[in-house]
């Protein structure tokens, strides 16, 4: 049998259902068809309550019905509303190697992992965090190095049988990953850290064993990364992670689980804001999303914290692990200011106030001397400070002072 | 919680421990380097290094670049040296060779006693190819850390590296001296303005004063070439990432010593007499300080970075270490440690400094650092801060 997809679609307002053979562009709308069927779970029960297989069934009617209606990608939306998201780690080998090529702590519990009997899972995301096809991704603001996980993704139904397949991207920051294991929630869950898409292939027309996933990033209109793998490296068999998932926590209905990533980008390689991530099951289609550093502007999330760092008590002056601009409010211990000038990432913010020729202090040592006057807020550096060693131009006058 | 680390090293004859087992080929002149470099290129393992000033008893700084020649064939990373020159009656040869210990394995090449170039290239192959074979049959042993000579040093320094790198590099070499070990504190220019805070840590008060002098004797020195020494230092890579003085970039640098009081402050290229925190008097340039911490017998050096390079020290293994996360995704190939973490907030300086000892008993063990895959081998000998002219 053809592997037939599950796609739904936004048409004036309106969530559309559709079936079609994969590879073909044109959908039969099954909420058209009949009556009442407007997601997975519908179908399902309607299926149920004509006693026939939703697979067969559907093979059927698409056989049968002649009428077809043209989608647009663009208009695609999320295939399925799941209850919950789970994820698997270190399922294929080329995962087990990348992390313990990024981890800095000794790396012998990720070889453990993937011989172990327990496979790696954990939560990956509430469903209504789940997103779909064309929905931006999140990229952390607190972490740099991001890639997209492109995986295997089991749809369970609402009795925890396997409903069908699609394509997901588990987003991963592999910085915070490499610098404790058990930062993982934080590397794994952030704002749009899941999509899935673009359709669901029904379970009974494919064999999952040798799928191939292809993974392909755009930047500016070229490919800079292109990889592919099959699900035929796939070390656990599907079974084994449902069974883990489901063991001591009765499955919510409609559960997704993405079954760990065969691909890892080349250690260089990290996520930029507006890259294009575009991940294809041939079965399944391409799911397609691009990267966005997460912020207030899309996200409801608060403003970034921007630490400024007081080395020593006595120091006049901070520095910011972040760009600061001129208007903002920052705080510094029980102490809150108000920046003056742009201030860029490393460099020093005025404290207190210091005359020309007073002591700048850092690390509670002297730095400098002020040569202008600086106030709280003020970005201090080589336009109002100046050193005191080294002046051979002031040796002449007063010998060096020790 | 005490800890006992163990690293596993070639046992010397005079009970030093190497963390590689080279077979150098050194020049003692520039005309000769062209020889070395053919020979290494025909002899797999070996490794050499180009001479490009000539060592003259004429030459100002004569005697420290014997010094720091006999600390590289006198070095536990050395198996063996082939040392090649043009004639046996060069002073060097005669100033290098005159008091070796018996335990320096080495056969002096030239070319009047070979008859020429080609003969002499031969004959050092020859005895490069016995050195490596020889090589084959010693293994790796464990010692403690008491035999772990460490040298540290920054460059392209900014405003995290006094943040996160440094102090990591810092509480790494507490931990190394904590269980007997030494390490080399060094780069007097970048001392300026933080000599305070070693000279407080200083066991007796001669030592004190010799952190004092000798940074005020470096500071005049470089004071005598120019003007003035902003313009130089900080350098204009320092003052964009937002080091303002000289004053400011070495209290960020000195945090790389840690808190361990100093023994002892030594000369350039001169092997410490004590275990423990040791000052190094040497020039701020990268490649003459690798030599004259090597000379000095460090067998692993820590350089940490906030700009990157790929710098090497051909005999011993430079681990660099970037202060930010960002400097690790950019030149991924070029760093070997990250301390960037603690910038971010995700580790402290503690948590980084303890994986960093980790990642010096690896290197220690013999896993290859960045520069080494790469083969770098820049050479340069410090000829001393000049006369005082008063």
């Amino acid at each position: 049998m053809k592997a037939i997809r599950l796609t739904r679609w936004r048409e004036d307002q309106r969530i559309r259902l559709g079936l079609s053979y994969a590879g073909d562009r044109d959908m039969w709308p099954v909420d058209d068809g009949v009556s009442n069927v407007h997601s997975a779970a519908d179908l399902l029960d309607y299926c149920r309550s004509c006693d026939v297989e939703v697979g067969a069934w559907a093979n059927d009617m698409l056989a049968k019905r002649a009428i077809r209606v043209s989608v647009r990608d663009e208009d695609l939306v999320i295939p399925v509303d799941l209850s919950e998201l789970w994820a698997c780690g270190i399922t294929y080998e080329r995962s087990r190697e990348a992390r313990e090529e990024e981890t800095q702590l000794g790396n012998d519990f990720y070889a453990h992992i993937y011989q172990a009997e327990r496979p790696e899972v954990f939560f990956k995301a509430p469903g209504s965090r789940v997103v779909g096809p064309h929905e931006p991704v999140g990229l952390r603001r607190d972490a740099t190095w991001h890639v997209p996980e492109p995986e295997l993704t089991i749809i369970l139904d609402d009795r925890g049988a396997v409903f069908g397949i699609t394509a997901g991207n588990d987003m991963t920051a592999r910085d915070l990953e490499a610098a404790n294991p058990l930062y993982l929630p934080q590397a794994k869950m952030f704002h749009h850290s899941a999509a899935i898409g673009p359709s669901i292939v029904l379970a009974s027309t494919v064999d999952i064993s040798q799928l191939t996933i292809e993974l392909e990033i755009w930047r500016h209109d070229q490919r800079v990364l292109h990889d592919t793998t099959s699900t035929g490296r796939l070390r656990r068999s599907v079974e084994d992670l449902v069974t883990y998932v489901q063991h001591e926590w009765p499955l919510a209905p409609w559960t997704g689980i993405m079954t760990g990533t065969g691909i890892v980008p080349p250690d260089e390689f990290f996520l930029e804001d507006g890259d294009e991530i575009r991940m294809t099951i041939p079965e399944v289609g391409t799911l397609v999303n691009v990267a966005r550093r997460i912020d207030p502007s899309w996200a409801q999330v608060p403003p970034a914290v921007i630490r400024v760092l007081r080395i020593d008590p006595r120091d006049t002056v901070a520095v910011s692990l972040g760009e600061l601009t001129p208007g903002q409010e920052i705080t510094v211990g029980t102490q809150v200011l108000r920046v003056n000038q742009r201030i860029p990432f490393g460099h020093k913010v005025a404290l207190q106030v210091m005359a020309p020729g007073d002591w700048v202090i850092k690390y509670g040592e002297r730095i400098g001397i002020a040569t202008s006057l600086i106030t709280p807020g003020d970005h201090v550096h080589t336009h109002n400070v100046e050193s005191y060693r080294g002046r051979g131009d002031l040796m002449t006058e007063k010998g060096v002072e020790q | 919680m005490e800890m006992h680390h163990v690293f596993h090293g070639y046992w010397r004859q005079d009970g030093r421990v190497g963390t590689r087992n080279h077979v150098l080929i050194l020049p003692l002149s520039p005309a000769v380097s062209p020889t070395v470099s053919a020979v290494c290129a025909h002899v797999p393992g070996t490794v050499g290094v180009e001479l490009h000033q000539d060592i003259d008893p004429a030459v100002e700084g004569f005697a420290l670049a014997v010094r720091a020649l006999r600390g590289w064939v006198d070095h536990p990373n050395v198996y063996a040296t082939v040392i090649m020159a043009l004639s046996e009656d060069d002073p060097v040869v005669k100033a290098l060779t005159v008091n070796l210990p018996d335990t320096v394995l080495y056969e002096l090449v030239t070319f009047d006693q070979a008859g020429g170039r080609k003969k002499a290239e031969q004959m050092a192959q020859a005895a490069a190819q016995r050195y490596i074979e020889a090589t084959q049959f010693l293994t790796r042993q464990p010692a403690g850390l008491e035999y772990l000579l460490l040298a540290t040093e920054c460059g392209g320094s900014d405003a995290c590296s006094g943040l996160s790198a440094n102090p990591s590099l810092g509480y790494a070499s507490d931990l190394v001296i904590r269980e007997g070990g030494t390490s080399i504190l060094a780069e007097t220019t970048e001392l300026i303005g933080a000599e305070r805070i070693l000279a407080d840590r200083a066991t007796t008060e001669a030592i004190g004063q010799a952190i004092w002098h000798t940074v005020s004797h470096a500071e005049r020195a470089a004071m005598r070439m120019g003007v003035d020494f902003r313009g130089g230092q900080p350098a204009p890579g320092n003052i964009e990432g937002g080091i303002t003085t000289i004053e400011e970039k070495s209290l960020g640098c000195v945090h790389k010593g840690g808190s361990s009081p100093v023994m002892d402050v030594i000369d350039y290229a001169e092997c410490p007499r004590t275990h423990g925190l040791v000052v190094m008097d040497t020039p701020g340039h990268d490649v003459m300080q690798f030599v004259g911490m090597a000379a000095g017998g460090a067998q692993v050096i820590v350089f940490t970075t906030g700009r990157g390079t790929p710098t090497g020290a051909s005999i011993v293994p430079v681990i660099k270490v970037s202060t930010r996360t960002a400097l690790k995704k950019e030149l991924p190939d070029l760093i070997d440690f990250d301390a960037g973490p603690v910038i971010e907030g995700f580790l402290t300086v503690e948590e980084v400094g303890r994986a960093l000892l980790r990642k010096i008993i690896a290197v220690a063990n013999g896993e290859l650092v960045a520069a080494e895959r790469f083969g770098h081998r820049e050479f340069g000998i410090f000829q001393g801060w000049g006369e005082e002219t008063r």
